[in-house]
Protein backbone atom coordinates (compact mmCIF):
# COMPACT_ATOMS: atom_id res chain seq x y z
CA UNK A 1 0.00 0.00 0.00
CA UNK A 2 1.15 3.45 -0.65
CA UNK A 3 2.64 4.87 2.96
CA UNK A 4 2.37 8.68 1.03
CA UNK A 5 -1.05 8.58 0.85
CA UNK A 6 -1.63 7.85 4.54
CA UNK A 7 0.83 10.47 5.85
CA UNK A 8 -1.93 13.04 6.18
CA UNK A 9 -4.13 10.20 7.86
CA UNK A 10 -0.94 10.02 10.47
CA UNK A 11 -0.82 13.09 11.18
CA UNK A 12 -4.28 13.42 11.79
CA UNK A 13 -4.47 10.34 13.88
CA UNK A 14 -6.75 8.57 11.57
CA UNK A 15 -5.08 5.18 11.16
CA UNK A 16 -5.47 2.25 13.30
CA UNK A 17 -2.23 1.44 15.49
CA UNK A 18 -0.88 -1.09 13.30
CA UNK A 19 -0.60 0.87 9.99
CA UNK A 20 0.55 4.16 12.02
CA UNK A 21 3.39 1.44 12.83
CA UNK A 22 4.05 0.73 8.98
CA UNK A 23 3.92 4.79 7.43
CA UNK A 24 5.64 6.08 10.90
CA UNK A 25 8.49 3.34 10.03
CA UNK A 26 8.27 4.61 6.16
CA UNK A 27 9.17 7.62 6.92
CA UNK A 28 11.73 7.61 9.16
CA UNK A 29 13.54 5.28 6.34
CA UNK A 30 12.78 7.69 3.18
CA UNK A 31 14.10 10.99 3.67
CA UNK A 32 11.40 12.69 1.44
CA UNK A 33 8.41 10.90 2.89
CA UNK A 34 9.78 12.88 6.46
CA UNK A 35 10.18 15.79 4.74
CA UNK A 36 6.39 15.56 4.00
CA UNK A 37 4.96 14.53 7.06
CA UNK A 38 6.59 17.43 8.42
CA UNK A 39 5.28 19.57 5.95
CA UNK A 40 1.95 17.91 6.43
CA UNK A 41 2.15 18.68 10.22
CA UNK A 42 2.86 22.31 10.13
CA UNK A 43 0.62 23.32 7.46
CA UNK A 44 -2.22 21.58 9.71
CA UNK A 45 -0.87 23.25 12.85
CA UNK A 46 -1.07 26.77 10.68
CA UNK A 47 -4.75 26.17 9.84
CA UNK A 48 -5.85 25.20 13.08
CA UNK A 49 -4.28 27.78 15.00
CA UNK A 50 -3.98 30.58 12.76
CA UNK A 51 -7.43 30.97 11.20
CA UNK A 52 -8.99 34.01 11.93
CA UNK A 53 -12.61 33.48 13.66
CA UNK A 54 -15.27 35.36 12.92
CA UNK A 55 -17.00 37.18 16.15
CA UNK A 56 -20.85 35.16 15.79
CA UNK A 57 -23.70 37.68 15.51
CA UNK A 58 -27.15 37.08 15.50
CA UNK A 59 -27.95 34.56 18.41
CA UNK A 60 -30.77 36.54 20.32
CA UNK A 61 -32.32 36.68 16.69
CA UNK A 62 -31.94 33.03 15.97
CA UNK A 63 -33.46 32.33 19.54
CA UNK A 64 -36.46 34.90 19.14
CA UNK A 65 -37.28 32.76 15.98
CA UNK A 66 -37.10 29.77 17.51
CA UNK A 67 -39.24 30.48 19.92
CA UNK A 68 -41.79 31.01 17.75
CA UNK A 69 -41.98 27.86 16.92
CA UNK A 70 -40.80 25.22 14.32
CA UNK A 71 -41.52 27.67 11.18
CA UNK A 72 -43.27 26.01 7.84
CA UNK A 73 -40.96 24.75 5.80
CA UNK A 74 -41.06 27.88 2.84
CA UNK A 75 -42.47 26.28 -0.05
CA UNK A 76 -40.51 26.10 -3.64
CA UNK A 77 -40.63 28.96 -6.24
CA UNK A 78 -42.67 26.83 -8.99
CA UNK A 79 -45.31 26.48 -6.27
CA UNK A 80 -45.76 30.01 -5.02
CA UNK A 81 -45.65 31.47 -8.25
CA UNK A 82 -48.26 28.61 -9.05
CA UNK A 83 -51.26 29.24 -6.05
CA UNK A 84 -51.90 32.61 -7.64
CA UNK A 85 -52.63 31.34 -11.34
CA UNK A 86 -54.52 28.10 -9.83
CA UNK A 87 -56.66 30.36 -7.63
CA UNK A 88 -56.88 32.05 -11.44
CA UNK A 89 -58.19 29.31 -12.91
CA UNK A 90 -60.54 28.15 -10.33
CA UNK A 91 -62.58 31.07 -10.35
CA UNK A 92 -62.61 31.08 -14.20
CA UNK A 93 -63.35 27.62 -14.28
CA UNK A 94 -66.38 28.08 -11.87
CA UNK A 95 -67.65 31.02 -14.00
CA UNK A 96 -67.60 28.35 -16.75
CA UNK A 97 -69.65 26.33 -14.90
CA UNK A 98 -72.57 28.56 -13.45
CA UNK A 99 -72.82 31.10 -16.06
CA UNK A 100 -74.87 28.21 -18.72
CA UNK A 101 -77.41 28.36 -15.64
CA UNK A 102 -77.05 31.83 -15.07
CA UNK A 103 -77.82 33.14 -18.59
CA UNK A 104 -79.81 30.58 -20.08
CA UNK A 105 -79.61 30.52 -23.82
CA UNK A 106 -81.28 27.72 -26.64
CA UNK A 107 -77.73 26.02 -26.81
CA UNK A 108 -77.19 25.79 -23.38
CA UNK A 109 -80.56 24.64 -22.68
CA UNK A 110 -80.07 21.71 -24.89
CA UNK A 111 -77.20 20.56 -22.94
CA UNK A 112 -78.64 21.00 -20.15
CA UNK A 113 -81.76 18.63 -20.91
CA UNK A 114 -80.26 15.66 -22.43
CA UNK A 115 -79.82 12.94 -20.98
CA UNK A 116 -81.59 13.88 -18.18
CA UNK A 117 -78.33 15.65 -16.93
CA UNK A 118 -79.61 17.88 -13.87
CA UNK A 119 -79.08 21.80 -14.69
CA UNK A 120 -75.85 21.60 -12.47
CA UNK A 121 -74.19 19.07 -14.41
CA UNK A 122 -70.77 20.68 -14.96
CA UNK A 123 -70.36 21.97 -18.29
CA UNK A 124 -67.59 19.48 -19.96
CA UNK A 125 -70.11 16.49 -19.46
CA UNK A 126 -73.28 18.48 -20.98
CA UNK A 127 -70.99 19.43 -24.08
CA UNK A 128 -70.30 15.52 -24.07
CA UNK A 129 -73.93 14.99 -24.06
CA UNK A 130 -74.70 17.76 -26.58
CA UNK A 131 -71.97 15.89 -29.19
CA UNK A 132 -74.18 12.73 -28.48
CA UNK A 133 -77.56 14.68 -29.91
CA UNK A 134 -75.43 14.83 -33.12
CA UNK A 135 -74.72 11.47 -33.35
CA UNK A 136 -77.47 9.87 -35.05
CA UNK A 137 -76.84 6.35 -33.70
CA UNK A 138 -77.15 7.98 -30.14
CA UNK A 139 -80.93 9.08 -29.49
CA UNK A 140 -82.10 11.69 -27.34
CA UNK A 141 -83.88 11.34 -24.00
CA UNK A 142 -86.59 13.29 -22.97
CA UNK A 143 -87.15 13.00 -18.82
CA UNK A 144 -90.63 13.29 -17.86
CA UNK A 145 -92.39 13.56 -14.37
CA UNK A 146 -95.73 11.49 -14.60
CA UNK A 147 -98.07 10.93 -11.82
CA UNK A 148 -98.40 6.87 -12.99
CA UNK A 149 -95.82 5.71 -15.09
CA UNK A 150 -97.60 2.28 -16.26
CA UNK A 151 -100.31 4.56 -17.27
CA UNK A 152 -98.51 7.11 -18.89
CA UNK A 153 -96.97 4.45 -20.78
CA UNK A 154 -100.29 3.49 -22.10
CA UNK A 155 -101.22 7.17 -23.50
CA UNK A 156 -98.05 7.00 -25.30
CA UNK A 157 -98.27 3.72 -26.74
CA UNK A 158 -101.96 4.78 -27.78
CA UNK A 159 -100.40 7.55 -29.72
CA UNK A 160 -98.30 5.45 -31.05
CA UNK A 161 -100.62 2.81 -32.47
CA UNK A 162 -102.11 5.82 -34.23
CA UNK A 163 -99.20 6.51 -35.88
CA UNK A 164 -98.05 4.84 -39.14
CA UNK A 165 -94.32 3.30 -39.03
CA UNK A 166 -94.23 4.51 -35.45
CA UNK A 167 -92.95 1.95 -33.26
CA UNK A 168 -92.54 1.91 -28.60
CA UNK A 169 -90.35 -0.04 -26.77
CA UNK A 170 -90.04 -0.09 -22.94
CA UNK A 171 -87.67 -0.73 -20.12
CA UNK A 172 -88.89 -0.92 -16.31
CA UNK A 173 -85.75 0.12 -14.06
CA UNK A 174 -87.16 0.33 -10.68
CA UNK A 175 -89.64 3.04 -10.45
CA UNK A 176 -88.06 4.80 -13.80
CA UNK A 177 -89.60 3.49 -17.40
CA UNK A 178 -87.63 4.35 -20.13
CA UNK A 179 -89.59 4.24 -23.45
CA UNK A 180 -87.88 4.14 -27.04
CA UNK A 181 -89.88 5.80 -29.68
CA UNK A 182 -89.14 5.33 -33.27
CA UNK A 183 -90.71 7.63 -35.11
CA UNK A 184 -91.08 8.23 -38.94
CA UNK A 185 -89.39 10.93 -40.74
CA UNK A 186 -92.72 12.22 -41.56
CA UNK A 187 -94.79 12.09 -38.20
CA UNK A 188 -91.99 13.71 -36.37
CA UNK A 189 -94.14 17.55 -36.30
CA UNK A 190 -97.09 15.23 -35.27
CA UNK A 191 -95.50 13.70 -32.15
CA UNK A 192 -93.95 16.84 -30.95
CA UNK A 193 -97.44 18.22 -31.10
CA UNK A 194 -98.32 15.32 -28.99
CA UNK A 195 -95.67 15.96 -26.53
CA UNK A 196 -96.89 19.38 -26.58
CA UNK A 197 -100.03 18.50 -25.46
CA UNK A 198 -98.98 16.58 -22.72
CA UNK A 199 -96.71 18.92 -21.21
CA UNK A 200 -100.08 21.58 -21.29
CA UNK A 201 -101.14 19.40 -18.46
CA UNK A 202 -100.77 21.08 -15.07
CA UNK A 203 -99.65 19.67 -11.82
CA UNK A 204 -103.27 19.73 -10.84
CA UNK A 205 -104.30 18.27 -14.36
CA UNK A 206 -101.72 15.55 -13.65
CA UNK A 207 -103.40 14.82 -10.26
CA UNK A 208 -107.03 14.56 -11.69
CA UNK A 209 -105.70 12.43 -14.97
CA UNK A 210 -102.71 10.48 -13.28
CA UNK A 211 -102.08 9.48 -17.40
CA UNK A 212 -101.14 13.21 -18.23
CA UNK A 213 -97.52 13.74 -18.21
CA UNK A 214 -96.57 16.58 -16.02
CA UNK A 215 -95.37 19.65 -18.68
CA UNK A 216 -91.61 19.36 -19.30
CA UNK A 217 -89.14 22.17 -19.02
CA UNK A 218 -89.35 24.22 -21.53
CA UNK A 219 -85.51 23.06 -22.86
CA UNK A 220 -86.39 19.74 -23.03
CA UNK A 221 -89.07 20.48 -25.73
CA UNK A 222 -86.96 22.41 -27.45
CA UNK A 223 -84.33 19.77 -27.61
CA UNK A 224 -87.17 17.16 -29.01
CA UNK A 225 -87.85 19.72 -31.40
CA UNK A 226 -84.42 19.87 -32.88
CA UNK A 227 -84.16 16.53 -32.87
CA UNK A 228 -87.16 15.85 -34.75
CA UNK A 229 -85.83 19.00 -37.16
CA UNK A 230 -82.29 17.44 -37.24
CA UNK A 231 -83.88 13.76 -38.62
CA UNK A 232 -85.92 15.46 -41.34
CA UNK A 233 -83.99 13.80 -43.94
CA UNK A 234 -86.19 10.83 -44.51
CA UNK A 235 -84.67 8.61 -41.88
CA UNK A 236 -86.77 7.66 -38.47
CA UNK A 237 -86.23 9.01 -35.34
CA UNK A 238 -85.52 6.96 -32.63
CA UNK A 239 -86.42 9.43 -29.28
CA UNK A 240 -85.98 8.01 -25.72
CA UNK A 241 -88.46 9.49 -23.16
CA UNK A 242 -87.78 8.53 -19.11
CA UNK A 243 -90.65 8.31 -17.23
CA UNK A 244 -90.30 9.75 -14.11
CA UNK A 245 -92.50 9.37 -10.85
CA UNK A 246 -94.13 12.67 -9.82
CA UNK A 247 -92.13 13.44 -6.42
CA UNK A 248 -95.52 15.20 -5.26
CA UNK A 249 -97.69 11.96 -5.93
CA UNK B 1 -36.02 17.87 29.28
CA UNK B 2 -37.21 14.06 29.47
CA UNK B 3 -34.68 10.89 29.85
CA UNK B 4 -35.36 10.17 26.22
CA UNK B 5 -33.31 13.06 25.33
CA UNK B 6 -30.40 14.13 27.60
CA UNK B 7 -28.68 17.37 27.12
CA UNK B 8 -24.97 17.11 28.30
CA UNK B 9 -24.11 20.81 28.94
CA UNK B 10 -21.04 20.02 31.13
CA UNK B 11 -19.13 17.53 28.20
CA UNK B 12 -19.12 19.72 24.82
CA UNK B 13 -17.16 17.16 23.55
CA UNK B 14 -19.77 14.22 24.45
CA UNK B 15 -22.87 14.15 22.24
CA UNK B 16 -25.36 16.21 23.70
CA UNK B 17 -28.00 14.64 22.61
CA UNK B 18 -27.82 10.75 24.21
CA UNK B 19 -30.16 9.32 22.16
CA UNK B 20 -32.55 9.73 19.78
CA UNK B 21 -35.36 11.72 21.19
CA UNK B 22 -38.74 10.22 21.46
CA UNK B 23 -40.51 13.28 21.50
CA UNK B 24 -39.44 15.98 19.49
CA UNK B 25 -41.37 18.64 21.32
CA UNK B 26 -39.12 17.60 24.63
CA UNK B 27 -35.88 18.63 22.98
CA UNK B 28 -34.61 22.26 23.75
CA UNK B 29 -33.59 23.47 20.46
CA UNK B 30 -32.59 26.49 21.87
CA UNK B 31 -30.39 25.14 24.05
CA UNK B 32 -28.98 23.78 21.55
CA UNK B 33 -28.26 26.98 19.86
CA UNK B 34 -27.25 28.84 22.69
CA UNK B 35 -24.37 25.78 22.86
CA UNK B 36 -23.18 25.67 19.17
CA UNK B 37 -24.56 28.79 17.96
CA UNK B 38 -20.92 30.12 17.80
CA UNK B 39 -19.54 27.11 15.99
CA UNK B 40 -22.28 26.91 13.52
CA UNK B 41 -22.24 30.88 12.90
CA UNK B 42 -18.28 30.42 11.98
CA UNK B 43 -18.79 27.81 9.97
CA UNK B 44 -21.23 29.68 7.74
CA UNK B 45 -19.09 32.58 7.46
CA UNK B 46 -16.47 30.40 6.11
CA UNK B 47 -18.71 28.88 3.84
CA UNK B 48 -20.84 31.31 2.55
CA UNK B 49 -19.51 34.97 4.03
CA UNK B 50 -20.41 37.21 7.40
CA UNK B 51 -22.72 38.89 5.59
CA UNK B 52 -25.06 35.69 5.18
CA UNK B 53 -23.42 33.77 8.22
CA UNK B 54 -26.23 34.93 10.70
CA UNK B 55 -29.21 34.48 8.23
CA UNK B 56 -27.96 30.78 7.70
CA UNK B 57 -26.99 29.48 11.09
CA UNK B 58 -30.66 30.93 11.63
CA UNK B 59 -31.94 28.65 8.94
CA UNK B 60 -30.10 26.08 9.96
CA UNK B 61 -31.16 25.85 13.68
CA UNK B 62 -35.08 26.47 12.37
CA UNK B 63 -34.02 23.66 10.23
CA UNK B 64 -33.17 21.61 13.43
CA UNK B 65 -36.11 22.51 15.42
CA UNK B 66 -38.48 20.69 12.17
CA UNK B 67 -36.03 17.92 11.90
CA UNK B 68 -35.08 17.20 15.34
CA UNK B 69 -37.52 14.54 15.73
CA UNK B 70 -35.67 12.55 12.60
CA UNK B 71 -32.46 13.37 14.75
CA UNK B 72 -31.11 9.58 15.63
CA UNK B 73 -28.37 10.10 17.98
CA UNK B 74 -25.78 7.97 15.85
CA UNK B 75 -23.77 11.38 16.09
CA UNK B 76 -22.84 14.61 18.39
CA UNK B 77 -25.20 16.81 17.66
CA UNK B 78 -22.93 19.88 16.58
CA UNK B 79 -21.77 17.33 13.33
CA UNK B 80 -25.62 17.20 13.10
CA UNK B 81 -25.69 21.31 13.00
CA UNK B 82 -23.26 21.35 10.69
CA UNK B 83 -24.57 19.01 8.22
CA UNK B 84 -27.68 21.18 8.18
CA UNK B 85 -25.78 24.35 7.98
CA UNK B 86 -23.78 22.40 5.17
CA UNK B 87 -26.76 22.33 3.26
CA UNK B 88 -28.30 25.77 3.96
CA UNK B 89 -25.09 27.32 3.05
CA UNK B 90 -24.60 25.17 -0.05
CA UNK B 91 -28.47 26.51 -0.96
CA UNK B 92 -27.27 30.22 -0.54
CA UNK B 93 -24.25 29.73 -2.43
CA UNK B 94 -26.06 28.85 -5.42
CA UNK B 95 -28.92 31.40 -4.75
CA UNK B 96 -26.46 34.50 -4.38
CA UNK B 97 -24.31 33.04 -7.37
CA UNK B 98 -21.19 33.53 -4.57
CA UNK B 99 -17.69 32.67 -4.11
CA UNK B 100 -16.31 30.91 -1.34
CA UNK B 101 -14.90 33.65 1.33
CA UNK B 102 -10.97 33.67 1.77
CA UNK B 103 -9.67 31.56 4.84
CA UNK B 104 -7.75 34.01 6.52
CA UNK B 105 -4.42 33.81 8.35
CA UNK B 106 -3.89 36.09 11.70
CA UNK B 107 -0.08 36.00 11.63
CA UNK B 108 -0.21 37.62 15.18
CA UNK B 109 -0.96 34.51 16.11
CA UNK B 110 2.31 32.77 14.66
CA UNK B 111 4.18 35.47 16.70
CA UNK B 112 2.44 34.10 19.96
CA UNK B 113 2.56 31.06 19.47
CA UNK B 114 6.46 30.91 19.01
CA UNK B 115 5.83 27.96 16.71
CA UNK B 116 9.13 26.86 15.35
CA UNK B 117 7.63 24.25 13.40
CA UNK B 118 5.36 25.74 11.32
CA UNK B 119 7.93 28.93 10.43
CA UNK B 120 8.59 27.17 7.36
CA UNK B 121 5.34 27.52 6.05
CA UNK B 122 4.73 31.04 3.71
CA UNK B 123 1.15 32.23 5.43
CA UNK B 124 0.85 34.83 2.20
CA UNK B 125 1.37 31.76 -0.28
CA UNK B 126 -0.77 29.20 2.08
CA UNK B 127 -3.48 31.82 1.57
CA UNK B 128 -3.20 32.00 -1.67
CA UNK B 129 -3.05 28.39 -1.98
CA UNK B 130 -6.18 27.85 -0.16
CA UNK B 131 -8.20 30.06 -2.53
CA UNK B 132 -7.15 28.40 -5.16
CA UNK B 133 -9.31 24.99 -4.02
CA UNK B 134 -11.78 23.19 -5.57
CA UNK B 135 -14.87 23.51 -3.69
CA UNK B 136 -14.93 19.39 -2.57
CA UNK B 137 -10.91 20.24 -1.29
CA UNK B 138 -12.10 23.45 0.63
CA UNK B 139 -14.75 21.71 2.56
CA UNK B 140 -13.02 19.42 3.91
CA UNK B 141 -10.32 21.29 4.98
CA UNK B 142 -12.38 23.43 7.01
CA UNK B 143 -14.84 20.76 8.55
CA UNK B 144 -11.43 18.86 9.64
CA UNK B 145 -8.74 21.59 10.21
CA UNK B 146 -10.75 24.51 11.59
CA UNK B 147 -13.70 23.27 12.72
CA UNK B 148 -11.66 19.96 14.12
CA UNK B 149 -14.26 17.02 13.33
CA UNK B 150 -13.14 13.87 12.72
CA UNK B 151 -13.19 12.05 9.05
CA UNK B 152 -16.13 10.11 10.26
CA UNK B 153 -17.80 13.34 11.05
CA UNK B 154 -16.51 15.21 7.98
CA UNK B 155 -17.76 12.60 5.86
CA UNK B 156 -21.62 12.95 7.85
CA UNK B 157 -21.53 16.41 7.58
CA UNK B 158 -20.46 16.54 3.58
CA UNK B 159 -22.32 13.50 2.79
CA UNK B 160 -19.78 11.59 1.38
CA UNK B 161 -18.22 8.55 2.66
CA UNK B 162 -15.40 8.49 5.12
CA UNK B 163 -12.65 7.09 2.23
CA UNK B 164 -13.50 10.30 0.05
CA UNK B 165 -12.88 12.42 3.24
CA UNK B 166 -9.30 10.93 3.49
CA UNK B 167 -8.75 11.16 -0.09
CA UNK B 168 -9.77 14.74 -0.31
CA UNK B 169 -7.92 15.79 2.29
CA UNK B 170 -4.92 14.15 0.88
CA UNK B 171 -5.20 16.11 -2.47
CA UNK B 172 -5.90 19.09 -0.86
CA UNK B 173 -2.79 18.68 1.32
CA UNK B 174 -0.81 18.07 -1.39
CA UNK B 175 -1.87 21.12 -3.36
CA UNK B 176 -1.39 23.15 -0.54
CA UNK B 177 1.99 21.77 0.27
CA UNK B 178 2.90 21.97 -3.66
CA UNK B 179 2.08 25.54 -3.69
CA UNK B 180 4.12 26.23 -0.98
CA UNK B 181 7.29 24.75 -2.91
CA UNK B 182 7.55 21.59 -0.37
CA UNK B 183 8.01 19.19 -3.31
CA UNK B 184 10.78 21.05 -4.39
CA UNK B 185 13.05 21.51 -0.97
CA UNK B 186 15.87 19.12 -0.68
Amino acid sequence: MNEREDLKALVDGELDPIRAAEVRSAAEADPGLGRELADLHAISQVLRTETIQAEPVGLEETLVALRRGPARKRMPFFVRMALPVAGVATVLLGVAVLLPQLVPSQDVALRSASLGAPASAPAAESAAVAADLDDAASPAVWEVRVARVDQAESQLRSYVALMPGASIESVVAGDVREVVLTVPADQQERMVEVVRELGDATPEAAAASPARVRPAPAPEVDQFERASERSSTGEPRVVRVRLVPHPDR
Amino acid sequence: LTSAATLNMQKPDMPILQEAPADPAAVDVEMLAREHYAAVYRFCARRVGVDLAADAAQEAFLTAQRAVGRFRGESRALTWLLGIANNECRRLARKHRLRPPEIELDPARHADSGDTESAIVNRNALQEALARLSAEHREVVILHEIEGLTYEEVAAVAGVPVGTVKSRLHHAMLHLRRALGGEERP
